[in-house]
């Protein structure tokens, strides 16, 4: 994006030079901190009286595709693509847990390095049953969303992106308001994870999302609002060691998104939104397997005010996916995973999206990993079409590296 | 056809009465742990004891504990065990159990910090520590 430097600030490519250096202290921070346990053991003394904790993650990755291009002008390749989280956590009297964390990510044209406070609560556990909270929350949503930022909670560099949007990480990722969950003894070896949460959704103005909204057509300034979201989730821990089934709902409540197409003329839309995810996975130890649905159901009107133009629209959205993951060594994970995606589940011939992905994470260190990730598409969705102007190709593939290390 | 069964019931004893042992400081007021807490409290899934003070687990970041990680958990081994961990901290919702290198460096730690677990393959020679064979 093209701005005013005005005397005295720093330019654009300074900042990202700045941002880089920044990056580069905590990749060394962390790795010398991971390299010497020993060390890090006695730095870690004066934290434990105080019950307190910092930890983070440095992640730098590279992207490259082929007929299309996919999140940047990857068919170039593209090294905008890092990550970095800091947080602090606290456990200052008994039962009461606080916590913050900042995030930063650079996806290609997405989010291009903004930090934010990406969550920050206090935490009352009543007891195993009921854990209170407030403050900006991680939302349940499947096997992954409240992980998906989180390398070590997989081997791919991506989370199947037909139930885990990319592009709308913003929307779906935490709420800003409340929540309740806990887990309950069932009979025999069963038990019963749950979380209810509720709140306000607010996403800023630069976020990836508003970027990607911008470029789908509701062009410049962006604004995204809602009323108020409320969502739960229900993981039913079986008496079949390692087999699991997970339900979630969300429910968004006037998700209005606003933007100027040319100067002067506000495209709106005000949608009610429901979302449901249904999982199911299976952990046999050294295999992990996941498979999970999603459908997205949203209705209301979208217009021009200025011309008095407004018509109802929906947005029935579908994805679904099973994935395969092999821990082969202590150090060493394979993972291949199938999905397919539809803009409209009552019309799947109108755009879909088949993909076939394969990964491997090399894990050298506790606290270091390494990701090759490799994708085919046949795909005519909407998302492709918006970073293809020109012409998006049905057939297409992609590559992702990426390395990590947190503390 | 009732020898193997005999042999077999024999391993499953000899195989549980060499389980792994969780070692606390003595401060905690626990007598008795079930291998469901003791694996709900490996994973994560449960933060607290009975009198409300936090658990501390301690574990080690070694080899020879991914058998008892294994068997007590139901993760492949304590890495694994950890990158779970791993997801509940960066997600903020939890907070990360201490890690040293050993299980003497595991006891030693237990032995210092009130309110801490480890996990260990069978039951230590070391003070300062009280050891609760989980009960199935």
């Amino acid at each position: 994006m093209v701005g005013w430097v005005l005397p005295g600030e720093p330019s654009a490519a300074h900042q990202r030079l700045t941002m880089r250096s920044i990056l580069l202290l905590l990749a060394l921070t962390a790795s010398s901190t991971a390299a010497d346990a020993a060390v890090a053991e006695e730095r870690r003394e004066p934290f434990d009286d105080l019950r307190l904790e910092v930890h983070g993650f440095v992640s730098f990755g590279y992207l490259q595709s082929w007929e299309n291009d996919w999140l940047d002008e990857t068919t170039d390749g593209s090294a905008d693509f890092h990550e970095a989280a800091l947080n602090l956590i606290s456990r200052p009297f008994d039962r009461i847990r606080l916590g913050a964390q900042l995030f930063e990510r650079d996806l290609g044209v997405y989010d291009n390095g903004r930090v934010d406070l990406d969550w920050a609560y206090a935490a009352w556990q009543v007891g195993d049953e009921l854990e209170l909270a407030a403050g900006r929350l991680r939302t349940p949503l499947g096997l992954y969303n409240d992980v998906r930022d989180v390398d070590a909670a997989r081997a791919p560099v991506f989370l199947p992106r037909s139930v885990y949007a990319l592009r709308f990480r913003d929307l779906y990722v935490s709420i800003d308001g409340a929540a309740a969950k806990g887990l309950i003894d069932l009979a025999g070896d069963m038990d019963l994870e749950y979380a209810l949460y509720g709140g306000d959704k607010r996403i800023a103005d630069d976020t990836g999302t508003t970027t990607y909204l911008g470029a789908a057509g509701y062009g410049e300034g962006v604004t995204v609002d809602v009323d108020w979201t409320i969502g739960g989730m229900a993981h039913l821990t079986t008496s079949v060691p390692g087999l699991g089934f997970r339900i979630s709902v969300l429910r968004v409540d006037a998700l209005r998104i606003a933007g100027d197409p040319t100067p002067g003329i506000e495209l709106a839309s005000d949608l009610d939104y429901w979302l449901f995810i249904g999982s199911v996975e299976y952990d046999l130890r050294a295999v992990t397997l996941a498979a999970e649905y999603s459908r997205l159901r949203g209705r209301g009107s979208r217009g021009i005010a200025a011309l008095g133009v407004s018509e109802s629209t929906q947005d029935d959205g579908e994805g679904m996916y099973v994935s395969a993951t092999w821990r082969q060594k202590r150090w060493l994970e394979w993972y291949l995973a199938g999905e397919a995606e539809f803009d409209d589940a009552t019309d799947r011939d109108r755009s879909h999206a088949w993909r076939l992905i394969a990964a491997t994470a090399v894990r050298p260190m506790a606290h270091w990993s390494l990701k090759l990730e490799a994708h085919y598409a046949d795909e005519t969705l909407e998302t492709i079409q918006v970073e293809n102007p020109d012409g998006a190709e049905h057939h297409w593939w992609g590559v992702a590296l990426k390395t990590t290390v947190d503390f | 056809m009732r020898a193997p069964l005999i042999l077999l019931v024999i391993a499953v004893t000899v195989a549980s009465a060499a389980a792994e042992v969780a070692v606390v400081n003595p401060d905690v007021a626990e007598k008795a742990l079930s291998a469901e807490r003791l694996r709900d409290i490996l994973l994560g899934r449960v933060s607290t004891w009975t009198d409300g003070k936090p658990i501390v687990l301690v574990l080690s970041d070694d080899p020879q504990s991914d058998g008892a990680v294994r068997a007590a958990s139901g993760r492949d081994d304590v890495r694994h065990l950890l990158r779970g961990w791993k997801r509940l901290v960066y997600s903020g919702a939890g907070a990360m159990p201490t890690v040293v290198d050993s299980v003497a460096a595991a006891l030693e730690r237990v032995r210092r910090t009130p309110g801490s677990l480890a996990l260990v393959a069978e039951p230590p020679q070391a003070e300062g520590v009280r050891v609760i064979a989980p009960t199935r």
